[in-house]
């Protein structure tokens, strides 16, 4: 059974030209324990996708139109924000971009920690701190119990993304939602974190979802991975099957795209243009007007969902004629 | 190839403290210490480096945004530190820049032909239509249409941006461009269609390119020479394919390997460095890296290491390699 | 986060859809559509074509005695009624928003054009900061009402002088608030890239960091306009302001005051008056900041 299934999800943003849907018609799985990487550009939907799960889009102007988002059997939808808040925290944990803005930098890190643990479970003050120490003990920072007392302005950028870590974990949740975790720090910060979550993964048998624009961090922490496009989902498979055999034009777009450090090639592969508007997205395939596989039928009807293999999905008419590379 | 631009001793502190009259210079922010390079005629250098390692500050040091604190820049032959305001303002023909942020970079208020045309007018080189026209020839160039001029920098995407920045920086016919991050804040399919623009120019137009980034592939990518900063000095320089195959500064292997690659489970590995980026305002004594280098020694504490060529071309500042032979210092 | 927010941009999607406009005018478009601003406009449009057409719309001189209609209550004859001496009340309090849009108007002036000057002067040529701020911290450190009762009371009752005391009064906030937002554009890339192209301090000033710093300030001056129209009351009421018979405000309400069992209406009607003209600007000010202020304008 999945630990949390996302059916038909429709996010409407209302617009200065009315409303556009954000996130459209998205459907995906998550198995307990499965590291599932989403990937997108600005403008993919991957963000807005986690923000439904956790009940925080900002609404106005959001609005889920349609979906459901079944979380260990209970439709989150459904859900008023009392009952959301019970999820959050022990059912489902999320960390962001910016480690530096998500922690109040009026309070110790000590006491933002404790207070998590106060909101959901009764302890005293001796436990809550306990946990606290146990907790930036687990996620790697020294001398945990004097760092209680720090301010986050003391700490370094990877620093507080450990301390958000241990925030958003202290609640031992089945889901971890991490939402560029990596996109704001350093690249030697960026694989310590990488394997600090991955690390945690098997200590709390947590699932995690990762969202980024990067394709290596997929590559390396992922067990299966979806790409976004314009507020669709493309194409889903596991992770080996998405890089040997892409079968959406954009991921392949995206992959060729992407200097590597092995590679030797003169020029980069392109993808040409540019994003559609989200005001006035193509009524058929939304990568279409960029794709060099379109044909006529590209155009005129929202392609489909097929399966290629065993869990791997493309939503490209044409996948069976794409070159096996 | 002939060298268009040589730095020596570049250095630039910050004092810090909160700007009262009474407790100024307390501190001192070593952003830039030390720093030599050079940069050939219609080449590209790279510079990498982790944020804070002053790798954007020695680049704005070059076109003296910011003022180097000792050091000389020699363009062409000339030291332009020593170069009067005025003087210094008639030289910014031949040295551009162009930005990381795409949306901070252009004048919100202006069109885009006010914007390229800018430089233009300030240095009277063309008039009216002429400097008309050679605002539409711009745009074409880096992949814009004329229809474009008219409008205002938000009308634009990202990436679309960040040609008006780019012609901006030709407007002048420059020799020299600093890449300040131009492609860290693109989303990946727009990063390709820049990196490759800015390899065009520099077919086309004979440009010398120093390309400032932290994404070690795109700079691998673009660079002939790559340079790697760590807390204010340049740790390791030399051609780039020997620079990726085989670097020989610690730090160089440890930022090489944390690269995350496009290829399921290729590495997953143990982190090669632990540990933070220690402060530019208090840079551990000896080599600045002793902290987190899995190779430290002894002597690494107490020593700063002299930069060496342990391979024709190829420096590095590491007390790893014999530091007898000091790094024949080019003639001033 | 930033994905969800670079969705939202409302610049994004009015970007396809009308090409060509100028950031200046959809800022207008915007302004318009504004609930508050809306209020604002037309409420400060009536009074503003009141004190316009004064001669026309008022039914006598505001300074002709009637002592045989002294102290009559609002009716189809006096419309707001008539005071102590008989004067009609309407055309003392239409004459009386021209002096005070007269005043509010010459302070704001005044506060654009000096405050513009040192607050950039300071914000962008550092050395001057120090110096300039300092004056403007001291001036600053008396409480608005003291200073300007101060000012007034030595330069003497006048119109001109009670414009130069709130201009004394006001100019070093403004200042305060045209230099902070030179200070934040001065670091934008596009002033590094005009230094880089070689442009002088002038051309950076006028070109680019003046236009671009004129947001806050437009705010500011909507409300200095309220403030400078209260405190000219303020004083007046308090005998500090324009000698009487002349019809301000504060003059007519301090008038009022002895009479307010009475004839409330005397000193009620002016007071209405400065409450609806300090509200319409105040709703303006909203507007203004609600559109023209780049943090407010993500959220929306």
């Amino acid at each position: 059974m999945s630990l949390l299934s996302v059916r038909n999800l429709q996010v409407l943003f209302a617009g200065e030209h009315g409303e556009f849907a954000a996130v459209d018609d998205v459907s995906f799985d998550l198995a307990p324990g499965e590291v599932l990487g989403i990937v997108g550009e600005s403008g993919s939907g991957k963000s807005v996708t986690a923000l439904s799960i956790m009940g925080l889009l900002p609404r106005p102007p959001a609005r889920v139109a349609r979906g459901s988002i079944v979380f260990e059997g209970e439709d989150l939808l459904r859900y008023g924000e009392r009952d959301l808040r019970r999820i959050r925290g022990p059912g489902i944990g999320m960390i962001f971009q910016e480690p530096m803005t998500s922690l109040n930098p009026v309070f110790t890190i000590g006491d933002q920690l404790m207070e998590t643990v106060r909101v959901h479970e009764r302890a005293g003050q001796k436990r809550q701190r306990d946990r606290a120490v146990e907790m930036l003990d687990k996620v790697g920072i020294a001398g945990a119990e004097r760092r209680l007392d720090d301010y986050p302005h003391q700490l370094s950028g990877g620093m507080r993304q450990r301390v958000m870590i241990a925030m958003a974990l202290i609640c031992n949740p089945r889901l971890l939602i991490a939402d560029e975790p990596t996109t704001a720090l350093d690249v030697t910060i960026q694989q310590q974190i990488l394997e600090l979550l991955l690390d945690l993964r098997e200590e709390f048998r947590m699932a995690i979802m990762i969202i980024t624009h990067n394709m290596g961090v997929v590559a390396e922490t992922a067990d299966r991975v979806i790409v976004m496009y314009a507020g669709r989902l493309v194409e889903q498979a596991p992770v080996d099957g998405l890089f040997a055999r892409p079968a959406h034009p954009y991921t392949r777009g995206l992959l060729d795209s992407i200097p590597k450090l092995s590679d030797e090639r003169e020029r980069l592969k392109t993808i040409p243009g540019t994003l559609p508007n989200p005001a006035s997205v193509p009524p058929g395939c939304r990568f279409e007007p960029r794709c060099a596989w379109r044909v006529g039928a590209c155009a005129a009807a929202v392609p489909p969902l097929a399966a290629i293999a065993a869990g791997h999905d493309s939503a490209c008419i044409r996948h069976r004629e794409l070159p096996v590379q | 190839m002939t060298e268009l631009l040589r730095v020596a001793g570049l250095t630039k502190h910050f004092p810090v403290g909160q700007g009262g009259p009474l407790n100024r210079g307390k501190a001192m922010l070593r952003a830039v210490d030390d720093v030599n390079f050079g940069v050939g005629s219609g080449e590209t250098l790279g510079l990498v480096g982790e944020s804070g390692c002053g790798k954007s500050t020695v680049g704005r040091m070059l076109l003296r945004l910011i003022e180097p604190t000792t050091g000389r820049i020699e363009f062409e032959g000339e030291n332009l530190v020593e170069l009067a305001p005025e003087a210094m303002r008639a030289r910014r023909r031949h040295m551009q820049i162009v930005f990381q942020d795409p949306y901070g970079a252009l004048n919100p208020r202006m069109t885009v032909e006010d914007i390229i045309k800018e430089p233009i007018e300030i240095h009277r080189t063309l008039n009216g239509r002429d400097a008309r026209d050679r605002v539409l020839e711009l745009l074409e160039r880096v992949g814009l249409v004329a229809e474009h001029a008219r409008r205002y920098p938000h009308e634009f995407s990202g990436g679309q941006r960040q040609r008006i920045g780019i012609a901006r920086a030709l407007a002048l016919n420059p020799r020299f461009i600093v890449c300040d991050e131009p492609v860290s804040a693109l989303d990946v399919s727009i990063q390709a269609q820049i990196v490759n623009l800015l390899q065009d120019l520099q077919a086309d137009l004979g440009l010398t390119y120093l390309f400032i980034a932290h994404d070690l592939g795109v700079v691998k990518h673009i660079s002939d020479r790559v340079a790697v900063m760590y807390l204010g000095k340049i740790v390791e320089i030399g051609a780039k394919r020997a620079l990726y195959a085989e670097p020989l500064h610690p730090y160089t292997q440890a930022l090489i390997a944390a690269v995350p690659e496009a290829k399921p489970r290729a590495s997953r590995r143990k982190a090669a460095i632990t540990g933070e980026i220690p402060s530019a305002l208090n840079p551990p004594k000896g080599c600045r890296f002793h902290t987190r280098c899995p190779k430290v020694m002894p002597v690494c504490r107490e020593v700063e290491p002299r930069t060496t060529e342990p391979k024709p071309g190829h420096l590095v500042a590491c007390h790893l390699y014999p530091q007898e032979a000091p790094a024949p210092t080019p003639a001033a | 986060m930033a994905e969800a927010v670079a969705t939202l941009d409302p610049q994004a999607s009015v970007a396809a859809a009308a090409p060509r406009r100028s950031p200046r005018w959809a800022t207008l478009r915007r302004l318009l559509r504004h609930r508050s601003f809306q209020t604002g406009l037309v409420l400060f449009a009536i009074i503003l074509v009141a004190a316009l057409f004064a001669p026309m719309i008022t039914p006598s001189d505001p300074t002709k005695l009637a002592m045989r209609a002294r102290f009559k209550p609002p009716s189809w004859d006096f419309l707001f009624g008539t005071d102590n001496l008989g004067r009609s009340q309407l055309s003392r309090v239409v004459y009386g928003a021209q002096l005070s849009l007269m005043i509010g108007t010459a302070v704001v002036v005044i506060n654009a054009v000096f405050g513009t000057l040192i607050g950039s002067l300071s914000g962008y040529f550092r050395r001057l900061d120090n110096m300039l701020m300092r004056i403007n911290d001291a001036i600053m450190a008396f409480p608005a009402i003291l200073l300007a009762i101060g000012v007034a009371a030595v330069l003497g009752r006048s119109m001109p002088n009670m414009i130069l005391a709130l201009s004394i009064v006001y100019i070093p906030r403004t200042a305060r608030i045209v230099r902070s937002s030179v200070i934040v554009i001065r670091q934008m890339e596009y002033v590094q890239a005009a230094v880089a192209a070689g442009a002088g301090h002038w051309r950076i000033l006028r070109r680019h960091i003046l236009p671009n710093s004129m947001a806050p300030l437009l705010v500011q001056l909507s409300f200095l306009f309220a403030y400078a129209v209260l405190t000219e009351a303020t004083l007046s009421f308090l005998g500090l302001g324009a000698e009487p018979p002349t019809p301000t405000w504060g003059n007519i309400m301090a008038e009022g005051r002895q009479y307010m069992r009475e004839a409330p209406w005397i000193i009620a009607i002016p007071g209405a008056a400065l409450a609806i003209t300090v509200m319409a600007l105040n709703l303006l000010g909203d507007g203004l900041r609600d559109i023209l202020d780049p943090r407010l304008r993500i959220q929306q």
